[in-house]
């Protein structure tokens, strides 16, 4: 007899492609760079920062786009709420890669962890909020794919690099410039530098970039064809 | 059992596609949307799933399973891992959803919908890409299903319906014109002049 297994909105998204699912074989490669930093004692310990920047790619999912042609039309008519396909994405795209984030800087043995993953939250909120946010639609690679071409021009530009060590040192720039080396850099915001009312700031933009697909995600129309 | 909608309006834009739709589908009826291109039967059937949402008037519904045809069906994965992911017997079969004729898939998702537990079935042009036999299982199925279940199929496909439903509804022009197979000569012939009628309104 063949035995059948509860429906699973989980398969589903992934036979839809709405859900990115290279993202845990990219830990497991950092996870190991970081293990092998640490048995080596390399004092480099750069590769939980540059997972960071790799964070807005996966908090990407298309779920809207998803949803508003048709292909997620079955799974409302098996009961599946609006909320709870909101809710997985929300899981699968932002927390457990944030939770990954965290995990990773824990085992870094970077400087002062306790004070990196106090900061941390704010990185994952404002980076990954916005990106999960942005990502409900098509072309869910793109603000991550911007935002790496945007922290590639800023570090390619003399001033800014020369910003960021002063930063590190603890010389703070002016607020607009500041303002300006979150957006492009947002990890930065880890850097003792860096005033705790820039990353509330930060945290809420982030946190209300969520809100606000949670609720964009509620009232959406699904048009099929027409979408 | 019905699925009640009561004065429902959508437009897009400046084009209004439905002025106030009224209407009720019982269960053991088989409920026919007839009109031409844009006249607003996707969007009547999606609305009365939940997944659009009107400009105003009310829909009453019980648990509704719409399926908009073999487009919508995922792009990835197998036959047996689809079914798997509603929770449907497998059907011992591993042929890729991407490999499939647009027929052979369009079969996979009117079998699912079919299968799948629901109070009414919403079916968009369910005949699309299906071949002469195919069709006659199509239509075979439904009237089994009809006997529990509320069952409404948007078409252009007037030879099925002629044969199969017991309610057409003939959508243009933002209005709807109600006729019921007890009225009497419900032929295919009968069907296209009243679709022309309700399109030259």
């Amino acid at each position: 007899m063949i035995r059948t297994r509860p429906p699973s909105a989980f398969r589903y998204l992934r036979l839809n492609g709405t859900f990115t699912s290279w993202f845990p074989f990219v830990f497991l490669l950092f996870l190991a760079w970081v293990l092998y930093s640490r048995v080596t004692a390399d004092p480099v310990r750069f590769s939980p920062y540059l997972f960071l920047v790799l964070l807005p790619l996966a908090a990407g999912t298309g779920l809207l786009t998803a949803a508003r042609s048709g292909r997620l039309d079955l799974l409302f008519g098996i009961g599946v709420t609006r909320l709870r396909l909101w809710s997985l994405a929300f899981v699968l795209a932002w927390l457990v890669p944030s939770l990954l984030a965290a995990l990773l800087f824990a085992v870094s043995g970077v400087r002062d962890t306790a004070f990196v993953l106090m900061r941390l939250p704010a990185v994952l909120l404002f980076a990954g909020g916005i990106s999960f946010a942005a990502g409900l639609v098509e072309m869910r690679y793109t603000i991550g794919v911007l935002w790496l071409l945007t922290r590639l021009i800023f570090m390619m530009t003399m001033g800014a690099l020369e910003q960021s060590v002063r930063l590190s040192r603890g010389d703070l720039p002016s607020p607009d410039k500041l303002m300006l080396m979150i957006v492009a850099l947002p990890e930065i915001m880890i850097e003792r530098g860096v005033p705790v009312p820039y990353l509330v700031a930060a945290a809420l933009i982030g946190s209300a970039a969520l809100i606000g697909s949670c609720s964009w995600f509620a009232r959406a129309d699904f048009g099929g064809k027409r979408s | 059992m019905t699925l009640q909608l009561d004065a429902v309006r959508k437009s897009y834009g400046a084009n209004e596609v439905l002025r106030g739709f009224t209407g009720t589908f019982a269960r053991g009826r088989i409920a026919a949307l007839i009109g031409p291109n844009g006249a607003g039967k996707t969007t009547l059937l999606r609305i009365a799933a939940g997944l659009q949402h009107a400009d105003g008037g009310t829909v009453s519904r019980a648990q509704v399973l719409y399926y908009g045809g073999f487009d919508t069906m995922p792009a990835r994965g197998t036959i047996d891992a689809f079914r798997s992911a509603l929770g449907l017997q497998r059907a011992s079969d591993t042929r890729k959803l991407a490999k499939l004729s647009r027929g052979e898939l369009q079969r996979v998702g009117l079998a699912a919908a079919l299968e799948l537990p629901s109070d009414a079935l919403l079916l968009d042009e369910p005949w699309t890409a299906l071949e002469p036999d195919a069709r006659d299982e199509l239509n075979g199925a439904l009237q089994r299903i009809a006997t529990d279940r509320i069952v409404v199929c948007s078409t252009h496909d007037l030879d099925q319906v002629a044969r199969i439903a017991d309610d057409f509804v003939f959508l243009a022009a933002g209005t709807a014109v109600w006729k019921k197979r007890e009225d009497g000569g419900i032929t295919r012939d009968e069907l296209l002049r009243l679709y022309h009628e309700s399109k030259s309104r």
